[in-house]
């Protein structure tokens, strides 16, 4: 199984779509790799952006209000939490916070859901134990009685791909995950040095089980990190996001990048909306982004006339995030 | 709230469990876990795995008061489910659709302690196979050790240091049977890998030592298993530098995970880890809260390393 990376020649023409950048891979295809019957677009994708300056703030009530001003149909719902976990190092904003997870575990319980548990598979670091101490995390679950998911090592379960951008059929991924019936991504807002931001999507790294794949899910880096963002979120189907833009990260994200204290909270059922509407608040245009624009034509809105804002309006919050250099082209004009 | 957890409350030392009351208790919970088709699932009533189940069956094969054939057919029942999880490559598989070459390393280091039929059998095919297998060379990068083919967690991958150093650690325990051109082949090229790859600031971080120009800092799970792989060479500037990274950073990442694995590279290079093993101690109510039996499996085997010396590990 010895293998120059120069003789691997013998791809499928699906393969090596796979290892070309979003953007050729897209050009070079004849016909999109999923069946449009199986998404629909809505015509309009609601969300919400609610200020929340610090983490002292009641967060459950923010989060709450968010809800209402939503109404995602979580009763009797059991809800599962993706926070974004990565590393642990002080003073830093790498992960969403855990009050956050706090506060969306009352709120959507306050909501009428029937049971609401966290689950995270770290990509980077495989110490969970580590990373729920550092954090607080750990703290948080067990105050507030919350089961915790480790997804690198829950059983898994063979699903077959809604979308084929990774020139993958299927993955195979954790029970607890694929159970659930209401998952919500709860990212941390911040830059990234290779797909320039991250988000509601690219959180869903954090679904696929090491133990399955390895550290850093290294089948998804083979296969493109922006084709299996597209794939993942496409089969996982996240009925929800709440980003944790608080403090931000910016710079060389998503690990050694610089807080930035931004003081909102944003929400809503279409994934694709909430994150284009970040990237604009941050000042990068969702349409140079390509995973964003290819989530566009299947899994979401971008267009700023198909989203509708019922919280805050987003330009109290725009700004200009500090990006690395090759990034800086994809700036909103 | 980027805190450090302060629920687990530090016991002072004089209020410390005695270590062999701890260690039951870890042992009931690992017994109390095991699958009644052999194996361990990471967690209580998960289906068995590969690593949970070889980090097991090392502890309580570790601390053991039965007599030897009574443990083996004990054990039986689990190294028959390792047993079903080899392909004809020689490869455990315990779930599709890919192997995971660094819990093939693990398995090979416990079935070369435990001995025995069913253990010989198995490793008479596995270590071939961790022989043949490498990562993919990434040449004409900015780091010449990208070229260097250690062990990819799933083949056709990159190299890393924690299964690189499982399966290093694997090789050279084999070549104490057998050895040959391959293996010893094998064995210098994942040395070049390790040495390569060690951080400016000594240790290991997962992969490369830098990305993009910027040194990665090192982290002490790695680390310690980079040293352990690399145990028979004391001398060299590298083990040097790394063992002074761990022995700095020893208490800095409490987890169970990373001061077990702390706890028996310091005891395979003979210093002093009592330290570690109190946090350890101090620490085992999150681990126990937290249930993943693999990490208890790994604490046990730690907390008794006076009592077997790390064997399994020793080069």
């Amino acid at each position: 199984m010895t293998k120059d990376h120069r003789q691997s020649t013998r791809l499928s023409r699906r393969a090596f779509l796979a290892t070309l950048p979003l953007t050729a891979a897209v050009a070079a295809c004849r016909q999109r790799p999923y069946r449009r019957d199986d998404f629909t677009l809505p015509d309009r994708s609601p969300m919400a952006i609610l200020p929340a300056p610090g983490y002292d703030v009641d967060l459950a009530d923010v989060i709450y209000r968010g809800l209402e001003l939503l109404r995602p149909p979580v009763a009797g719902r059991r809800v599962f939490l993706k926070p974004n976990i990565v590393e642990y190092e002080s003073g830093t904003a790498i992960n969403t916070d855990p009050l956050m997870v706090a506060g969306a575990a009352a709120a959507f319980l306050k909501a009428g859901a029937l049971e609401v548990v966290v689950g995270e598979g770290p990509g980077h670091r495989r110490d969970v134990e580590y990373l729920l101490a550092g954090t607080g995390l750990d703290e948080v679950l067990t105050d507030h009685r919350l089961r915790f998911i480790d997804l690198n090592h829950d059983d898994v379960v063979r699903v077959p791909l809604r979308s084929r951008f990774t020139g993958l059929d299927e993955l195979w991924l954790p029970v607890e995950l694929v159970r659930s019936d209401f998952i919500v991504s709860m990212p941390k807002l911040k830059t990234h040095h290779w797909v320039a931001m991250t988000a509601s999507l690219k959180n869903f790294f954090g679904v696929v089980p090491g133990a399955v794949y390895g550290w850093p899910k290294n089948i998804l880096h083979v296969r493109g990190i922006e084709q299996s963002i597209l794939d993942i979120v496409a089969t996982v189907k996240p009925a929800f996001t709440i980003v944790d833009a608080i403090v931000a990260m910016e710079g060389d994200g998503p690990i050694m990048g610089k807080p930035r204290p931004m003081g909102f909270v944003a929400m809503g059922t279409d994934l694709v909306a909430v994150d284009a509407t970040c990237a604009r608040i941050i000042g990068l245009d969702p349409l140079k982004m390509p995973y964003l624009k290819v989530a566009s034509e299947y899994l979401g809105n971008l267009a700023e006339r198909r989203i509708e804002q019922r919280g805050e309006n987003p330009s109290r919050y725009a700004t200009q995030f500090d990006v690395l250099e090759p990034f800086k082209n994809r700036r909103l004009a | 709230m980027q805190v450090a957890s302060l629920r687990e409350s530090r016991p002072l030392t004089g209020d410390r469990p005695d270590r062999s009351t701890l260690a039951a208790q870890l042992r009931r919970a690992l017994v109390a876990g095991a699958n009644t088709g052999g194996g361990w699932g990471y967690y209580p009533g998960k289906t068995s795995r590969i690593e949970p189940t070889c980090w097991a069956l090392l502890a309580l094969a570790a601390t053991s008061d039965e007599p030897g054939d009574v443990w083996r057919s004990s054990a039986d029942v689990h190294l028959q489910f390792l047993a079903r999880s080899q392909r004809s490559d020689g490869l455990l598989l315990d779930l599709p659709p890919v192997p995971n070459l660094g819990f093939n390393g693990l398995a090979a280091l416990v079935c070369q302690q435990l001995r025995g039929s069913a253990a010989d059998a198995l490793l008479a095919r596995l270590v071939p196979a961790l022989v043949r297998i490498k990562g993919i060379s990434v040449k004409n990068t900015p780091n010449p050790s990208d070229a260097l083919q250690g062990w990819p967690w799933i083949e056709e991958t990159f190299s890393w240091v924690e299964p690189t150093a499982l399966c290093l650690l694997a090789l050279k325990r084999s070549r104490r049977a057998a050895s040959g051109p391959e293996t010893d082949a094998r064995v210098q090229e994942a040395e070049h890998v390790l040495l390569a790859r060690s951080c400016a600031t000594g240790g290991w971080n997962y992969g490369n030592a830098s990305v993009y120009g910027q040194d990665l800092r090192p982290y002490v799970p790695t680390t310690a298993l980079g040293l352990m792989a690399l145990a028979d060479r004391r001398a060299d500037p590298v083990v040097i530098r790394g063992l002074e990274f761990l022995r700095n950073n020893q208490l800095n990442e409490r987890s169970g995970m990373a001061l077990a694995l702390t706890a028996l590279c310091l005891r395979i290079h003979g210093l002093p880890c009592d330290e570690v093993e109190h946090a350890l101690t101090d620490d085992l109510a999150r681990v126990h809260r937290l249930n993943n039996l693999h990490i208890i499996a790994m604490v046990l085997y730690a907390l008794s390393g006076e009592r077997h010396g790390v064997a399994a590990f020793a080069l």
